[in-house]
This record gives C-alpha cells, structure tokens and sequence, in this order.
C-alpha cells in the first residue's frame, strides 16, 4: 500500500509539473490584469501584456521593454508583464481574454491579403475582435467579389483598408524579424524567402557536394495534408514540386504544370502538365494525383486547408465543402485526363499560379498513398514519394537530422548540383555558432545577441548573412471588456497613445539585434510584390507612420484624451 | 495491483492534461467553428470518462496509443515511440552501467581508505557530480571532444550510434556515479564498524575476503534502493542533453508534447503511461533483487525460535 | 603451575579522536596461565574491551600503541613452543595465524554479531575451510556436529538458516561455536551474557565452562557483571580509567578486597538482604581520559582518598602472592582503613551461606 502510494504522488508530481510547464506562470509570480473577475474597477491603470515563453529569448526582452516604455511614458499606468505557451496564448487571444499580446504573423503566400484578412470580423486572428462593416466590405471585395478581377484597384483599395487599422490601432506593428545566418564559404545559391518556402536549395551548390543545413525545431510532419511548420514545408519542397516553383525572386515558375491557361473571367485555370515527371517508385506524375491530394485535404482538418477558401485561393465549393459540410468530391478541381488540370475558382486570384508552390497545392499519388495507409504515409523514405530535386534518405518522426539526396530521375536533374542535404535540428544557437565554426553546419542562424560579436570576428563576419524571416512581431489591443480586460483598450485615443509610446528602433538596437526591421505598416515590407510594377506593397514606411511613429507628445495627447473619456 | 496503480495515474494524468488551457492541435489559422469542429471530431466535447473508457478501449484492443495531433501530427505514436525508447534506453543504459560501476568503485575504494587522500577525492568528485548538471557537462565534452579535437561526432548521429553515445551517456552518468559513490562509501563504512564485521576479523577474515563475502553483500543492499530511480531517470531521458546533442529521445517527446504548437494530449499520455509501467516495473525487479540479497525480507517460511 | 599463555606487559595506547588524544590504556600489566579463567571486571568505559581487541588485533584504525608487549605462547606445527609478540605483527599475519586459529573471541550482541546475509553454515564453516584448509563437506559435517556440541537441536536444519531465524540464546551458542571451530587455546568473551535473559544467561556460562573443560581452554571474561565473575573466573583483575588496579584470586577480591573501588563494585551489587530502601552507589563518575590524569584516577570518587591520591600515582602493593592492589591505603605509612560496615556485613552473610552450603564460590 505504501509503495502504491508512493508511486501515485510520483506521478502526481510529474503531471503537476507536466500542467505548470504548460500553463505558464498562470497564478505564479506575476497578478492578473486589471479588472480580474469582475472586470470592473480597476485599481488605477493597470493592465497585463501576454506573450510566449517559448518563442525565443528576445521576445521576453521585447515585453520587458514595452512595459518599461509605456510606464515610462505614463506614469499612471502599470504594466503586468504575463508569459505562458504559445497554444495557452493563442486561445485567449482567438476567444477574446486578454487585455494587451504580443504575438507575430507569418505570411502564407505573398500577398497583402494575408496581414489584411486578419482584421475581418469575426476572423480566426481578429484577436481584438474589431469590427468594421466598410473594412469587411472591402477586403471581401478584394478576395473574392468585384476588386478580384481588378488588379491594380485592388491594390489600391488595400491601401485604403489599411488606413483604417492603422487609423484605429486596431494593431500596432513592431518590426519584421530577420534571420541572422551563416553561411559558410563557397556555400552559392540558396535562394531565402520570407513567405511560404523559407530556403530553396535547388539551384544552390557547395563545396563538399553535401550542404549540412540547420533547423530550430523538429520536423512535424512531411504529410502535405497534415504539415504546418515551415521546417516541414521545407522539405516536402525540396522533395515534391507542384504545378509552379518559385524562383529567387519568390515570383512562380511552371513546374510539374508547363504552362496554363487562364480563361478570361480568371476563374478558370488549366494547367498542362509535362509528361517526364515522375515518383520516385517508377510512377508518373498526373493530374490525377493533384485531383486527390486537394480533394484528401478537404478531410483534413488542419490549419492549412484553410487556402483553399475564399479568403485566399477561392477554389470553387471549397467554403461549402469545409464550413458546411458538403462533399468533397464537389471541389473545383477536376483531371481532364492524366496530363491536362482544370481548377474552377470563384473569383479572379491574381497570385493564384505563386499559391500553387505552396505545399497544401501539391500532389500526392492515390494508389501508394492507400497503399502505405494514411497514418503511416511520410513517416519514412519507404512511405513517402519524391517527385523533385531531391529524394527523402533519412526520416522518422523525432528524428533530430532528416536527409534528403539529389534525385536523379527529377526531370530536371541536369541543374540540381547538390549532391545531397543534411538537415539538424539544433536547441540553442550557442550550439549553432560552435558546430558552424567546426564545419558541421554549412547553413546556421545565429541570435540577435551573438550578431555583435560575429561582427567583429575577422574570420566570420564575412559569413554573416541577414535574410528576411517574413513575419511581423506587433501589438494587438483587446477591444471588449473580458475576463482579463476592463475594456479600457476599446477607447482608440487610448490604443492610439500606447502606438505612439514605442520607439521601435530602440527596441530592435537594443534586444533584437539581429537584422529585424522597425515597421510601421501593418503589412510588412520586402514580401509581397505588385504583379504589375513589381513595388513592395509596404516599401513606402512613412505611408501610416503619424498613427505609430515614436512621438511622445502626440502619445501624451492621445492619452490625455483617452483618460478623460474613460474617466480617470 | 500494479495494473490498477496504473490505471489511475492514467486516468489522473488524463484529466490534467484536458484542464490546461489550450487545443491539443495547432489553431493559429482555425476558426471557431473549424476548431470547435475539430474538437468534435476528437471527441474531446464527450464527458471526461467516456472519453477515458474510449481512450483505454483503444489501447487494449490495438495496443495504439493515437495519433500525435500537434506532434508529429497524424503518425501513430506507437511507431514513433520505439525510435525515441531504443535511443533514450541505450544511452541510459550505458550510461547506468558505467555511472555505477565506477562509482561502485570509487565508493569502495574510498571506504577502505578512511580518512586517506582517495576517501577525499571521491568526495569531492561526488559533490561535483551531483552539483553540476549533466548538460553543463555535455556541452563542455562537446566543446572539447567535437569542436577543439574532433574525436566525436557533434550531433548525435545514428548511423554511428555507439561513437555518438559516448559523450552523452558520459555526462548522463556524472550524477549516478557520484550517487552511488557517496552511498557505497557510507554503507560500507557503516558496515565495516558492524558487530558482525569485527566478529569476522576476529575470526581471521582479512582483505578482499573480507570486503566480498561480508561487507559488499551487506552494504550493497540499500545502494540497491538508490539506483532503481537512478535507472528510471536515465531510461526517461535527460532532457537537456537530448536536445543539446539532438537525440530522438522519450525525454524530448515529452518536453515537445507540452511545449510545442498545443499539448499534444495522446503523447502525454502515451508517455505517461510509459513512464509509470517503467517506474513500476524497475521497483517491481527491485523487490525481487532486495529478496535475493538480503534474506531477512524474502517471505520465507521457516521461522523457528 | 602450567606455563603462561598470554602476558601483556605495560600496555599503553591512545586513541586519535577529532575531540583530541584520549589516553584510553594507561599502562595495563596482567598474565593469564594456561587453563585458567581470568575475568577483567570494570565500568563501562574502563578500557576491558580496548586491552581484548587490542589482544585480538581487531582494534579501530585511530589507536596509536603508545608502549607495551603482548607475548602470546603457544605450540607451533613442530609441536615446540613459540612466545610471539602480537603487538609487533602485521594485521595480516596476525588474522592469518592468530585469529580464530589461536585465540577466538565471542562477543556481547549475538543480535548484531552474526552476518545477516550469510547462513549459519557458511558462517560456521568459513573460518575452518580457512585455518584449517577443510575441504567443504568435511567443514560441514565438522559444523554440524559443533552446533550439536553447543547444544543446538536440529543441527542439519540450523546449517541453512539465518541469523535472523534463531533466537537470542541460539545464536549466541553459535557464535561460542563459531569461536571454537579451529580449535583455539584462548577463548576472549567479551560479555556474553549482557544481552541475555537471566534463564539464558547461566546455561551460556555453562556451556563455555563445559567447552573449556573438554578442550582444555582458557578464557578471559571481560564482564561489568560480578554475579558472572562469581560463577566462573579464577582469578579477577579489576581495572579503572585504563589501569587494572587490584588482582587476585576470586576468594581475595571477593572476601578480602583491599582497593577502595573494588569495595564500591561490591557494595553496589543488589542484595535482597540489606534494609536499605536506596541502592549504593559509587558518586561521581570515570574520568574524561581527553586530560591527562595527574595522581590516583580513582581519587575524585574516593571517600578514603589520601592527600597523596592527588599528587601520585600508586603503585601495585602485595597483599599476598596472587593479591596485588594499587592503592595507597595500603602503604605501610598510611593510616589503617577499614572496608565500610555495610561491605564487611555483607561479606559475612556471604561467607556463612558459602560454608553452610558447603559449595565453593
């Protein structure tokens, strides 16, 4: 009996320690917002800023000094600085229970509509629940109603939604996070993304012949249905092509697809698939193949399939198909026969042939895939097809060093020079500085707080390479009176204060350090292009700055305001 | 008895882990209703021991464990696990065996040299052994051993799996080696003061004699009781160096499944169960080997005045 | 008179503690003749055991030998008599010829005394497969019939047990066989009774006179007890604060004590007799040996301590052949000192039960 007891408590202990670890320091040293249970009187103005705990150690840096810059700049206000798991985050700020975040945004295909979309009502990531009829108007123009077919005057109209965050402060954008990498000497070629495909090794080369590439967390899932970190979605990449590839620029480029006809309401597609690619089991690449994997993806239920509604790819009957239960066979997308594709959609997507280098658009073959069963499929090179540069060599779930080898029946195998990738996941970039210096990494990103003294080393600096991460860090503001919130942040003047107390420049001198871009656009720059002029969308920074640029006077005003409106 | 121990801490570990806040499943880009659909879908809106009765239903009659739904997402745990088990075992095992010979060594070695310099010296090497961290440790090896002289692999590499293991089952043992040194050191000299010791040298027993058939047998039998946990920390995985050395190893499944995109609810429990079968299990072998050595707890009839 | 077995000759040591040097043995002369039982009677803490393990070889590693011999006799492999100094042996030599082989020990806790690990039988038979280079089956049936001998029932049986199977009184009959199994000449029991029951007690003492009759072995008894002394020694030696201070024959000490502290040794003993509701006993107690005594060790606790107690120690004074005591009353220049009344009363019962008896002490 006493063992068994004993055993229990041990047990006990674990999972007590299992359940703090993930709810943060929830009760722990740091008190709850203003308002607590019954959101009402506040002692003064207190309120509690939320952020990961986990998402690197710059983040908790970054917090600290937002704290120490608001109460800097009002001295009425306190700052209770919260740190908990991503997911704990995530479902305060997707269900509204919070009072201040910070938390970041990455791009998924290189379009403005990706931040905007965001700010719709009732969107999964409008965590301030703000609601703007005009705004929802137009973004929903934009995605799949008149704007669609427009080009150039829906890239006009966004600048217009735009304003209107900015104008509120319905959010207020930090900076865009860079990489600090390393890339060794005579490392040539790899092509870094801020969007979607984070490096593309198909026209990169290196010394050795084998490139030895680090990662920062493992390898999820190399299921294009089920996958949803960039780690994956790098290497599926380098091992499926789908209908187009990106090029160095990011723009697309035909790949299993040679060319495609776009009918001229721009709702229809037909892609021509060339007849030389093939699965690395002997198979041929179809359309067939393409036809499965979307219509599997239906099913799915994961984060990603998201792209193919009407915020974003606007396949035809996808909506009715994920939010309303109708068949998936009834999707817009059909084989005409083994090489001809037909998608349907249900409006013009000007960047619909760059969505289509995106994992979730990628084939996957009907007969291995039943064959290998669905809970088995990309769990190792026996269960999983190549039909790309590379071939998977090495892969088991967990493992820290997936490899792929250079694929010799990839229709294109003549301009692949790599002979291989070695990927590692590395904890820790101190690890990550000392395995570039030993050699064992060819590729390796380095923080923000080791990219001083890289510097100024002789023999590394030269190696020091900054490449654009593509998501945003910022600030979102709840507007609704919750359990962590008095409501004081539905006040604008209030939000509009606090966006103005922030000198960004010094926050990314002094605790970012690496690269990363003070912003002040709620659309990042150096990502998404104009199909016609081929401008950044968010070149020009001064465009919203009088909304978010460090001003303290205006932030005083502003604040002023906002206490006498709230009564304070 | 020990099945229904485990049943409740199966149950226990259950609960806790669908009271912390959170989806068990990446929801960055989910709406409500296409989160509230996926919860539906895993059942997790049914009561509490429905869900428990589906779960351990599951498990007896596919021996599966589920599929990871934020770790590894949709690869059966029950694949995923044996990689992660035979990595984390070997290196613990390696490191269990080396930690407490050589600290049964040390240990003696101290003891029959009392108040002598090696009685010092493993003194202090057992304070510092169980004062530094095993990844202190690791990463000191590593820079050494890998990066100035590069005798060993830097990462852990499987397809060299004894080179890699080297280094890390290395600094794994620092701790149990210091452990079972000071242990040894302290029975054995409290054992060397006993009555019965005396009474064996006044009957002209000397030397290694003495030490293996008198001493030892009776000293080794509470060092017994300290290296059981020993062993379940080291099988469970050392967290740290695992993902320092970038080891596929049960201790990083079961830090991953709490930290990453979601709690992953199947691997916790998975891994909890794991957990408790081993720790039940190393006590179990425990008590037998705490019978076979001293023969005043084996339930033997016999008891005559 | 048979020749001396064991003499020991000014023995002095000191013990190295963290608390200091404590001069435990301050100078310990006494013999032992073969064939006779001598016990060393004394308070805990006089030094019996120490002077014993000293014997024995067997004493903590902190002693420091200050001065002294112990000259053991005895009839090598050529049957000729050999003297050995044990003091100036290795702990080795001395495990290996001495140890069980010649002298044996038995000691006060059969509870701990006994390997807990280990059966009876290999216990038994360790030390003759040792000494006596037995093969094991002979070493068995030799075991068996020695636990017969000390009368354990079941001996077959008793071979596979554990120490922890028996009770008190068994295992101390296997520890006494234990220390007879290689034949010893000198048999060293440090209380044996001690941790008995009273019933227990007498036949334990039994048996060992028993064995030493057959065998023709002589024994030293380390005892606080003087019920036991009266049952077995011959001669007695009486130490205080790590020097014997009066020996002689049982009769002598018994009847006709001469040290002051022999005289408060036996008036404490209980006696069903006396009126007196309290309990004697002797004020004060042993000294701090941390310090180095100056005079008689005895002096502080001495209601008859002369001026002279304080300054120098006594020496050994001849009372008779065999009765020494150290003791300045006893000086021709002291004053005369009477034993108190109710000591000389008690020895007066004592020795009209004796001879109304008609048994010898």
């Amino acid at each position: 009996m006493k063992r068994m007891k004993a055993i229990v408590v041990a047990v006990l202990a674990l999972a007590m320690v299992a359940a703090l670890c993930a709810c943060g320091n929830k009760g722990g040293d740091t008190p709850q917002g203003s308002g607590a249970a019954d959101g009402g009187a506040a002692k003064g103005m207190t309120y509690t800023l939320i952020y990961g705990n986990n998402e690197g150690d710059e983040v908790a840096l970054v917090a600290q000094s937002l704290k120490d810059q608001w109460e800097e700049a009002f001295p009425d206000v306190t700052i209770n600085l919260q740190p908990m798991t991503k997911s704990e985050r995530l479902e305060k700020m997707q269900n509204d229970n919070y009072t201040i975040a910070l938390t970041r945004w990455g791009p998924d295909y290189a379009d403005p509509m990706t931040y905007l979309g965001m700010w719709v009502t009732d969107a999964p990531n409008n965590y301030g629940f703000w609601s703007n009829p005009e705004y929802d108007a137009i973004i929903k123009s934009a995605s799949s109603g008149e704007l669609a077919g427009d080009y150039d005057a829906r890239w006009a109209a966004l600048y217009d939604a735009e304003e209107m965050v900015m104008k509120d402060a319905v959010i207020t954008p930090l900076y865009t996070k860079a990489n600090a990498n390393l890339i060794a000497d005579g490392v040539q070629g790899v092509e870094f993304h801020p969007v979607a495909l984070n490096r593309v090794y198909k026209r990169a080369t290196c010394p050795s012949g084998t490139m030895n590439v680090m990662f920062s967390t493992n390898v999820m899932s190399l299921d294009t249905n089920l996958a949803t970190d960039g780690d994956s979605f790098e290497v599926i990449a380098d091992c499926i092509d789908g209908l187009t590839q990106m090029d160095a620029e990011g723009a697309a480029q035909p790949a299993i697809a040679e060319s495609w006809d776009i009918s001229d309401d721009q709702m229809t597609y037909t892609f021509h698939l060339r007849k030389d690619a093939v699965w690395n089991n002997g198979t041929p690449v179809t359309a067939k193949d393409f036809e499965f994997a979307w219509k599997l993806s239906m099913t799915a239920n994961v984060e990603y399939n998201y792209m193919f509604d009407n915020t974003v790819a606007c396949v035809k009957n996808a909506d009715a198909i994920l939010y309303e239960g109708a068949d998936p066979e009834t999707l817009g997308v059909k084989a005409l026969d083994d090489y001809t594709l037909e998608v349907q959609l249900e409006a013009p997507v000007s960047f619909f042939p760059s969505l289509m280098y995106f994992p979730t658009f990628y084939p996957i073959n009907q007969a291995f895939y039943e064959q290998v069963g669905a809970d088995n499929y990309g769990t190792s090179p026996e269960t999983f097809l190549s039909n790309g540069a590379f071939v998977l060599s090495e892969y088991t779930p967990g493992t820290a060093s997936p490899k792929v080898v250079k694929n010799p029946n990839y229709y294109d195998a003549a301009s692949v020079t790599l002979n291989g990738i070695n990927y590692q996941v590395v904890d820790g970039s101190d690890n990550a500085l000392t395995a570039f210096k030993n050699g064992t990494l060819d590729i390796s990103v380095i923080s923000g707080d080791q990219v001083g003294a890289v510097e100024k080393d002789a023999t590394l600096s030269k190696n020091l390479n900054v490449t654009g991460a593509g998501y945003m860090w910022y600030v979102t503001f709840s507007q609704t009176k919750n359990q962590d919130s008095n409501g004081d942040f539905a006040n604008t003047d209030l939000r509009l204060a606090f966006a103005n107390a922030i000198d960004r420049e010094f926050l990314v001198d002094n605790y970012v350090m690496d690269g990363s871009l003070p912003t002040f656009t709620c659309v990042p720059p150096q990502f998404a292009a104009s199909a016609t002029t081929g401008e950044d969308f968010s070149a020009d920074q001064s465009r919203f700055k009088e909304y978010c640029d460090y001003n303290l006077e205006s932030a005083q005003a502003h604040f002023a305001d906002a206490k006498a409106a709230l009564g304070y | 008895m020990a099945l229904i121990t485990l049943l409740i801490i199966t149950f226990l570990l259950f609960l806790l882990v669908r009271i912390m806040p959170g989806n068990p499943f990446p929801a960055e880009r989910m709406s409500a209703a296409a989160i509230a659909k996926k919860r539906a879908e895993m059942g997790l809106d049914n009561p509490m021991l429905v869900q428990f009765w589906n779960y351990i239903k599951n498990l007896i009659a596919s021996g599966s464990f589920g599929n990871g739904s934020a770790l590894y997402n949709g690869a059966p745990i029950s694949s995923v696990l044996p990689v992660a088990m035979s990595n984390s075992f070997r290196i613990g095992g390696i490191s269990i065996c080396f930690g407490v010979i050589v600290g049964l060594i040390l240990g003696i070695a101290a003891a029959l040299n009392r108040g002598k310099f090696w009685d010092v010296f493993c003194t202090v090497l057992s304070i510092v052994g169980v004062c530094v961290p095993s990844y202190v440790f690791m990463i000191f090896l590593q820079y050494f051993f890998s990066y100035k002289i590069p005798a060993f692999p830097f990462y852990f590499d499987s397809a060299r799996f004894l080179h890699s293991a080297i280094m890390p089952a290395l600094s794994l043992s620092l701790f149990s080696m210091s452990t079972v040194a000071r242990f040894t050191r302290n029975e054995m000299v409290e054992v060397m003061d006993s009555d019965y010791v005396l009474l064996a040298s006044s009957k002209g027993m000397y030397g290694t004699k003495l030490v293996t058939k008198h001493i030892l047998r009776n000293a080794l039998i509470p060092i017994v009781t300290v290296i059981a946990p020993l062993i379940v920390d080291l099988l469970t995985g050392a967290l740290v160096v695992e993902k320092i050395y970038g080891i596929n190893g049960i201790g990083k499944l079961m830090v991953d499944s709490i930290t990453g995109e979601g709690v992953d609810y199947n691997y916790v429990l998975a891994l909890g169960i794991l957990y408790s079968t081993l720790y039940i299990g190393i006590m179990l072998v425990l008590d037998i080997a705490y019978g076979l050595l001293d023969p005043r707890i084996r339930v033997a009839g016999n008891k005559e005045g | 008179m048979s020749d001396k077995i064991l003499t020991v000759k000014n023995l002095d040591l000191t013990f190295k503690t963290n608390a200091g040097p404590v001069h435990a043995i301050r100078g310990v002369n006494f013999d032992l003749e073969r064939g006779e039982t001598v016990a060393i009677v004394g308070e805990s803490g006089s030094g019996k055991s120490v002077v014993m393990k000293t014997v024995m070889g067997i004493l903590a590693g902190n002693a420091k030998i200050n001065s002294g011999e112990i000259l053991y006799s005895y009839y090598d492999e050529f049957n000729e008599l050999a003297t050995v100094d044990i003091l100036k042996q290795e702990t080795r030599w001395i495990r290996k010829n001495i140890n069980g082989k010649h002298i044996s020990m038995v000691f006060q806790d059969p509870m701990t005394s006994l390997d807990p690990t280990m059966t009876i039988g290999k216990q038994l038979m360790e030390g003759m497969m040792m000494h006596m280079d037995m093969q094991k089956d002979a070493a068995r049936k030799r075991a068996i019939s020695l636990l017969a001998e000390v009368g354990i029932t079941d001996p077959e049986k008793r071979m596979k047990q554990y120490p922890h199977q028996l009770s008190g009184g068994m295992r101390q009959r296997v520890v006494i066989a234990i220390a007879i199994s290689c034949n010893p000449e000198l048999l060293i029991c440090d209380e044996p009774t001690t941790a008995l029951d009273v019933t227990i007690q007498a036949k334990i003492l039994e048996l060992i006179k028993k064995l030493q009759k057959e065998r023709g072995i002589s024994v030293i008894y380390i005892t606080h007890d003087l019920g036991v002394v009266a049952k077995v020694a011959d001669y007695v030696n009486v130490m205080y604060a790590g020097k014997i201070v009066e020996v002689g024959n049982i009769e002598e000490i018994f009847y006709e004590p001469k040290h002051p502290y022999t005289w408060g040794l036996l008036s404490a003993m209980p006696d069903l007799e006396t009126d007196d509701a309290r309990l004697y006993t002797i004020p004060g107690s042993p000294p701090n040996l941390l310090h180095e005594v100056k005079g008689d060790a005895f002096a502080p606790r001495n209601q008859y301590a002369l001026k002279v107690d304080r300054l120098a120690e006594p020496p050994m004074f001849k009372v008779s052949e065999t009765h020494y005591a150290a003791t300045w009353l006893l000086d021709p220049r002291a004053p005369k000192v009477e034993m108190p009344e109710e000591l000389k009363k008690r020895i007066e019962r004592m020795l009209k039960e004796a001879n109304a008896d008609g048994s010898e002490l």
